[in-house]
């Protein structure tokens, strides 16, 4: 489970987190949504650790991550996998070698063993014959693809998704929730993603956070979200451009 | 009052950034003395900072040693003692051309590339994903290019100061006409193992100083391209002014 | 393959690279690699005048060794020599401080003599000749025209 709470974080005296608190069971999938540059990405930082927060805990598992020193962190670590905004895909390394790249670097799979698992994972995102074109040879959509095989191909215990499918076509997105479906069937394990698109979120996930001027403002199961009496929620689902969000 | 502040702010800034540098330094240390070793890294680097520089040093070294030859002999000629060419043209490169110049190439030409890859993962977020992956960025990334550099500056040194030797030899001696016995014994009287010794000390400081100050810039790198940009001139700039500052000061403790 | 190629031009590039710093430091350094080359042995003048450090030992205007250092010794100049470890030296040796030409710089000339046994390290010639000191020869010839029975500028053996 991660509990975090009263995250605080500023940037040039802009304050972006202005006390988050958020309880992620175990197991569940959790959809945190937003208006663009609400923070979700932050938020996402400061609960894998990169992020050091200006106060407030995360709480991995009875682990204040945000005190941990480096090797205990590191343990914590270990559990998390995550896909970038960006893909964060290895430039230097062809799109099967990114795949294998955390194989390589942290298991002891043979070499053999861990290019034929990079394979079947890159078949699984519908990518195979793509294996030796590098990152800048591929379209952003793929690349998310990519990104999110090498994450699901360590099977970690918690897995942060920002924005999985954006940029897919819908059906590759279908395809794109049957794996995570899959994959979460086979090990379980919990996911927290961030989404703009509210058919998936309302989907994928069991638990759906709003974040909104730094705080999350409601957090419930999609089907209560959807008769949420909240106007910002209400206008955030609906996507009207009428109502409290402002868009200038 | 407005220029004690503007004074004092520069100052925590440069302290600080020279705080964070160290710490940089230390943190390498550290991180490349815990196992695991990833030799095959060091190899890639010190194919990346050594084979690909040979050429670069090749040909400003043939130069350097061609010009100081030529300069040599002008000099030495009114003074009739063109004999001393050889030691001239080897002290000057052993004991400052070699170390500096090299160095200087290295910065140059692998510096600035380490710089602005470095960078160029930072700003699209391939730091951060070793990092949550637990793989330690500064031990995965930095720690083998600067121990390549370590090792591999010394030895492009050492390449830069025969070739330069030689350089010299082909002016002086087979365009100029000096002795060629002479060339090489008056080299070999005046030169000191302590020579070798120190321009082997000093390339051994320059090449730490060359590839730390280009990591801990790239590491650190300013938000997208501009900041790339900014980081490589810096780590360029920061790296020269350095590398010939600690000239001065190596210089004087091994005099 | 690709990473094999890259491991051989490595390890090319690192043996090009410790033999320029071999070449530098043994050739041209004169690092002594293989235990010393050279042994030590001293010899005694009345004057050592104007020898310095490093100054070269020749026989037959060959070098043999280098000056390794001057000290004082019952008011007599000692001079520690290092001969290259080739060369034997008789135990009869002669050595004498020169000048190159008038005013250039000293050196120590050895003249072995005819003994069968050899001076082993860190033993001291006897037979010796000092500096020969330009301004008192001068004043000496010019002593020597005013009073016709000049004394010679040699000093005696031991
Ligand atoms: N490293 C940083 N330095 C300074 N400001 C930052 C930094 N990272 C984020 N911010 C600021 O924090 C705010 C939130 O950014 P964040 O990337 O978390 O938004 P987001 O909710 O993920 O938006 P989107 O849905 O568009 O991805 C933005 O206003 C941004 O300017
Ligand atoms: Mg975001």
């Amino acid at each position: 489970m991660i509990k975090v709470s009263n995250l605080r974080k500023s940037f040039d005296g802009v304050e972006v987190l202005k006390g988050v608190d958020i309880e992620i069971p175990t197991g569940s999938t959790m959809a945190i949504i937003g208006k663009s540059g609400a923070g979700k990405t932050v938020l996402f930082k400061h609960l894998v650790g990169l992020m050091r927060p200006d106060s407030g805990s995360v709480v991995v598992d009875g682990a204040d991550i945000t005190r941990l020193r480096a090797g205990a962190l590191k343990e914590v670590k270990r559990k998390f996998g995550m896909v970038f905004q960006g893909g964060a895909l290895f430039d230097s390394l062809t799109v099967l070698e990114n795949i294998a790249f955390p194989m390589r670097e942290l298991t002891g799979l043979k070499e053999s063993e861990l290019l034929k698992k990079a394979g079947e994972m890159l078949k699984e995102v519908g990518l195979s014959g793509m294996g030796n074109k590098y990152p800048d040879e591929i379209s952003g959509g793929m690349k998310k693809r990519v990104a999110l095989a090498r994450a699901l191909v360590m099977s970690p215990e918690y897995l942060f998704f920002d924005e999985p499918t954006t940029g897919l076509d819908p059906i590759v997105e279908n395809a794109i929730h049957a794996l995570m479906k899959r994959c979460k069937a086979l090990a379980p394990c919990t996911y927290i993603m961030v989404s703009h698109d509210i058919k998936e979120v309302l989907e994928m996930s069991d638990l759906v956070a709003m974040l909104h001027e730094g705080v999350i403002i409601e957090c419930s199961a999609p089907e209560e979200i959807t008769g949420s009496s909240n106007p910002v929620v209400k206008q955030f689902l609906s996507g009207s451009t009428e109502g409290p969000i402002q868009m200038y | 009052m407005g220029f004690f502040t503007a004074v004092g702010r520069a100052a925590i800034l440069y302290l600080g950034e020279m705080g964070r540098m160290l710490l940089f330094l230390l943190q390498f240390v550290f991180s490349a003395l815990k196992p695991p070793y990833r030799i095959l890294r060091v190899i890639k680097e010190m194919h990346f900072i050594g084979v690909k520089s040979l050429f670069i040093i090749a040909l400003t070294s043939g130069f350097t040693g061609m010009v100081l030859g030529l300069q040599g002999y002008h000099t030495l000629r009114k003074f009739g003692s063109e004999s001393a060419l050889g030691s001239l043209v080897a002290l000057s490169l052993i004991r400052e051309l070699g170390p500096v110049l090299g160095s200087l190439m290295v910065t140059a030409r692998a510096g600035s590339a380490m710089t602005a890859e470095l960078g160029i993962m930072r700003i699209s977020e391939q730091i951060d994903a070793l990092d949550v992956m637990t793989l330690d960025p500064v031990k995965f990334l930095v720690a083998p290019k600067m121990l390549a550099g370590v090792l591999a500056v010394p030895l492009l040194v050492a390449i830069f100061d025969v070739i330069g030797i030689w350089g010299g030899y082909i002016v002086g001696v087979r365009l100029l006409g000096v002795n060629a016995a002479r060339y090489f014994d008056g080299m070999k009287e005046s030169l000191e193992f302590r020579d070798v010794w120190g321009g082997a000390v000093k390339s051994l400081a320059f090449g730490l100083i060359v590839t730390w100050v280009s990591c801990y810039k790239g590491y650190n790198c300013g938000h997208g391209a501009r900041g790339v940009g900014d980081a490589t001139t810096e780590a360029v700039v920061l790296s020269a002014i350095l590398v010939l500052a600690w000239d001065y000061i190596l210089t004087s403790l091994l005099l | 393959m690709k990473e094999e190629r890259m491991e051989i031009l490595v390890g090319v590039f690192v043996a090009i690279g410790l033999a320029a710093l071999a070449y530098l430091s043994i050739n041209l350094g004169r690092l002594p690699v293989f235990g010393p080359k050279t042994y030590a042995i001293k010899a005694v003048f009345t004057s050592s005048s104007g020898l310095k450090d490093g100054d070269t030992i020749e026989i037959a205007g060959v070098e043999v060794g280098k000056v390794a250092g001057i000290g004082l010794k019952d008011y007599n100049s000692v001079v520690s020599m290092n001969i290259d470890s080739g060369i034997k030296l008789p135990d009869d040796t002669m050595a004498s401080i020169r000048t190159r030409g008038i005013i250039g710089e000293k050196f120590i000339k050895l003249s072995p003599g005819g003994s069968e046994t050899a001076l082993r390290p860190g033993e001291t010639i006897i037979n010796t000749e000092s500096s020969i000191d330009i301004e008192e020869l001068v004043s000496k010839y010019i002593f020597s025209l005013s009073k016709p029975s000049g004394e010679k500028g040699v000093e005696g053996k031991k």
